[in-house]
């Protein structure tokens, strides 16, 4: 594995009594989009502060790029885009101000801070609306702002904490499929909710967090693997179903194959990837498929089972 | 150089308000009109009578004074003591002594001496005149009385009545002319100045109490965290903010006087004596600025903090009622508000020529309050950003 853009090691933050992170370590690579996954209050913002450089922290390594991340570090914090879970950006000023302002901060100055503007604005779908006042904004596009912001510079690093909240559906997709699409660019991507879908939706590698710590990582299909659930896949279908179960259940990785009324009822390992393998077996033993419906296990169930409650209340 | 682009978000915002660009640019230059109209002198100026003497001469000279066209607003004052100090602390602008034994003095061939006190010469002579043309009237008939009297045509009360209208040159009356106390506002304090020079600290302080509120904003706008996960220190971040309300506290004040000095002719004295006091007092109140944006827990009660601030430390120091009109031991207490020097200060300069060598107990007062106030200001707001 080459050497991650994100290294963190054992962090640990208290407030007075109260241990909001205890123990956290992860690490992203280049391209990889990383969640923290878990409830109000589990200590997601806290992590982040420290990665950041925004916080003191009581314990722990934080290296990004290479270089060594404290409150101090102001150099090394430049391979940081930072996106806060609360809007940050100036409600007088306009976009095209406000990014401006920002992008001098990270050292940008001249032609390329013009032009790097212009192409955030771009990216984040607001040139039209550059130089209105954000204040005029609606909540979806202080957001995309707020996230614009964070990738003026280039970083190496985007962290995003829970950059949806509170945004309508349509405008939450546009954010989710430009997240996508900058991991997919080769940036490392540390992204924090309590949603899980985006969790599923986004992130190569999912942490599952928790009173401070981290109670389990891995892909989503790791995750649901370690509760044991499986895949369950609906064939809806006619013609001769009986022996098409029987033909089902001797594929490999298939546990269970039973012919109902018009359908047959499977329970798999990893429906996705076996599913032309079965939908193929199926039509040879003589059932015409007319639909496929597939159920996998979901990290809320993982969640319920790693630490006994809901993931939301 | 970041503070600086740090500073200039904070101007351009100031200067995006459209309230606050009422209070700093509109609001003082109404203030000025109207109080240099009060100390210009076109209200009635209050005029102290010690009547020493209650004779028909003495009640006369006083109901010419009443009914003629001096438009003053006139008081009995029991003492000439009292009347001295009345007109010291400026509660009276002017005072008039009629001395005892007046009626007897003037029907028995003598000169009396009536005594005229006041602070500012410009109002004083035009009294003067007021009262000298007042006095000439009734020392003209007393001239003619005396001349009747003495030919023996009719006693001294009969024939002042039909003497009226003799003009004659022998005078019975001396009108003498006093400062009371020290000099307090000399002649070349214009009618605007007074006001100015409050109404500059007034609004410098105000104007930084609004930054206060904008700082505790930007906290809460999560914008001063966002800036410290850029490539900014937080000494850096502290310089930028400090540095930024201080140049709202200098826009305030270099407009107040590059205005005043120009429309309303106010003279501020010596340049770099002024400019310095009124950088001190921009120190001051940056450094209350950054105190209050640095601990109080929200913006409505930064905001109610601030002005109260604003008003009480204004009131108590002179920058509403000129501290002269108060007494002790108030006049003492003003000295605890920063206000109080940097008025005293600027009037040293705008009234008695004062240049820096002058200023220096202000300037080091206000100063080392700048100082210790920022000092606290930064630390505070360090904490503020660093702790989550
Ligand atoms: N500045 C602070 N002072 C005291 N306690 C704090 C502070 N910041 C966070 N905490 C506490 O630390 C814990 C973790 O908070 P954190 O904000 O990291 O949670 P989170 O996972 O981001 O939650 P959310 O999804 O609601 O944003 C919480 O119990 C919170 O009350
Ligand atoms: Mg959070």
């Amino acid at each position: 594995m080459p050497t991650p853009v994100l290294d963190c090691r054992d962090l640990r933050k208290r407030f007075g009594s109260r241990t909001a992170v205890d123990g956290v370590s992860f690490s992203v690579a280049a391209g990889e989009t990383y969640g923290l996954l878990g409830p109000n209050g589990a200590g997601k913002t806290t992590t982040i502060s420290m990665i950041c450089g925004l916080l003191g922290r009581d314990g722990g390594e934080v290296v990004v790029d290479g270089r060594p991340i404290d409150v101090g570090s102001t150099d090394a914090k430049a391979a940081i885009g930072y996106v806060p879970q609360d809007l940050a950006i100036y409600p007088d000023l306009s976009a095209r101000e406000n990014l401006r302002f920002f992008g001098r901060l990270q050292r940008l100055s001249g032609r390329v801070l013009e032009t790097r503007v212009g192409e955030v604005l771009e990216l984040i779908a607001l040139s039209e609306r550059a130089d209105d006042r954000t204040s005029e904004f609606s909540g979806g596009m202080k957001r995309r702002l707020n996230i614009g912001i964070g990738l003026l510079h280039r970083p190496r690093l985007l962290v995003l904490d829970e950059p949806t909240v509170g945004v309508d559906p349509q405008s939450r997709n546009a954010i989710l499929s430009s997240v996508a699409d900058l991991g997919s660019e080769g940036l490392a991507i540390l992204y924090t909710t309590h949603y899980m879908e985006e969790a599923e939706r986004l992130c190569d590698r999912i942490g599952i967090i928790d009173e401070g710590r981290i109670r389990a990582e891995g892909t989503r299909r790791e995750l649901v693997g370690l509760i044991g659930e499986k895949d369950r896949v609906t064939l809806v279908a006619g013609g001769s179903l009986g022996p098409a179960a029987r033909a089902l259940a001797s594929v490999e990785r298939v546990q269970e194959a039973t012919a109902t009324d018009g359908r047959i009822e499977l329970v798999v390992e990893e429906a996705r990837s076996l599913l032309p393998r079965i939908l193929q077996e199926a039509a040879a033993a003589g059932a015409v498929v007319r639909s496929v419906e597939v159920v996998e296990p979901d990290l809320e169930a993982v969640f319920l089972h790693l630490t006994g409650k809901a993931l939301r209340d | 150089m970041t503070a600086l682009t740090i500073a200039r978000v904070n101007l351009l915002r100031m200067l995006r308000d459209r309230t606050g660009l009422f209070f700093v640019f509109l609001l003082p230059v109404i203030l000025i009109v109207v109080l240099g109209t009060i100390y210009g002198g076109r209200v009635a100026p209050r005029l102290g009578i010690v009547a020493g003497d209650r004779g028909p001469l003495a009640m006369d000279l006083e109901a010419a004074l009443r009914s003629g066209d001096l438009r003053l607003e006139i008081l009995e004052v029991p003492t000439a003591t009292e009347l001295r100090d009345r007109v010291e602390r400026g509660v009276l602008e002017v005072g008039l002594v009629i001395p005892t034994g007046y009626d007897v003095t003037l029907r028995t061939g003598g000169t009396a001496t009536i005594t005229i006190l006041g602070q500012q010469a410009s109002l004083l002579s035009a009294l003067r005149e007021g009262v000298a043309a007042a006095v000439a009237e009734q020392s003209a008939r007393i001239r003619a009385a005396r001349l009747a009297a003495q030919r023996g045509d009719a006693t001294f009360d009969t024939a002042l009545i039909t003497a009226g209208d003799i003009q004659g040159t022998l005078p019975g009356v001396s009108v003498t002319v006093a400062t009371a106390g020290e000099r307090l506002f000399p002649e070349s304090a214009g009618a605007f100045t007074l006001g100015a020079q409050s109404q500059l600290i007034l609004f410098m302080f105000l104007t930084s109490m609004t930054a206060a509120t904008q700082l505790i904003l930007t906290r809460q706008l999560g914008v001063s965290r966002r800036m410290l996960s850029t490539p900014t220190s937080v000494a850096t971040i502290l310089a930028g903010e400090t540095l930024g309300r201080f140049a709202v506290a200098m826009v305030q004040g270099l407009f107040i006087v590059v205005l005043s000095a120009a429309v309303f002719g106010v003279d501020w004295g010596d340049t770099i004596a002024a400019g310095l006091l009124i950088v001190a007092f921009a120190l001051v109140g940056t450094g209350v600025a950054m105190v209050i944006g640095s601990f109080a827990n929200n913006a409505d009660q930064a905001g109610t903090v601030g002005v109260f601030a604003g008003m009480v430390l204004g009131a108590l120091g002179g920058a509403m009622v000129p501290i002269e009109v108060f007494g002790e031991p108030l006049r003492t207490i003003a000295y605890i508000t920063p206000h109080a020097w940097a008025i005293a200060g600027l009037r040293e300069v705008a009234m008695r020529g004062g240049g820096v060598a002058q200023v220096l107990p202000q300037l080091g007062v206000l100063t080392a309050l700048g100082v210790v106030l920022l000092a606290l200001g930064a630390w505070g707001l360090r904490r503020a950003l660093t702790r989550g």
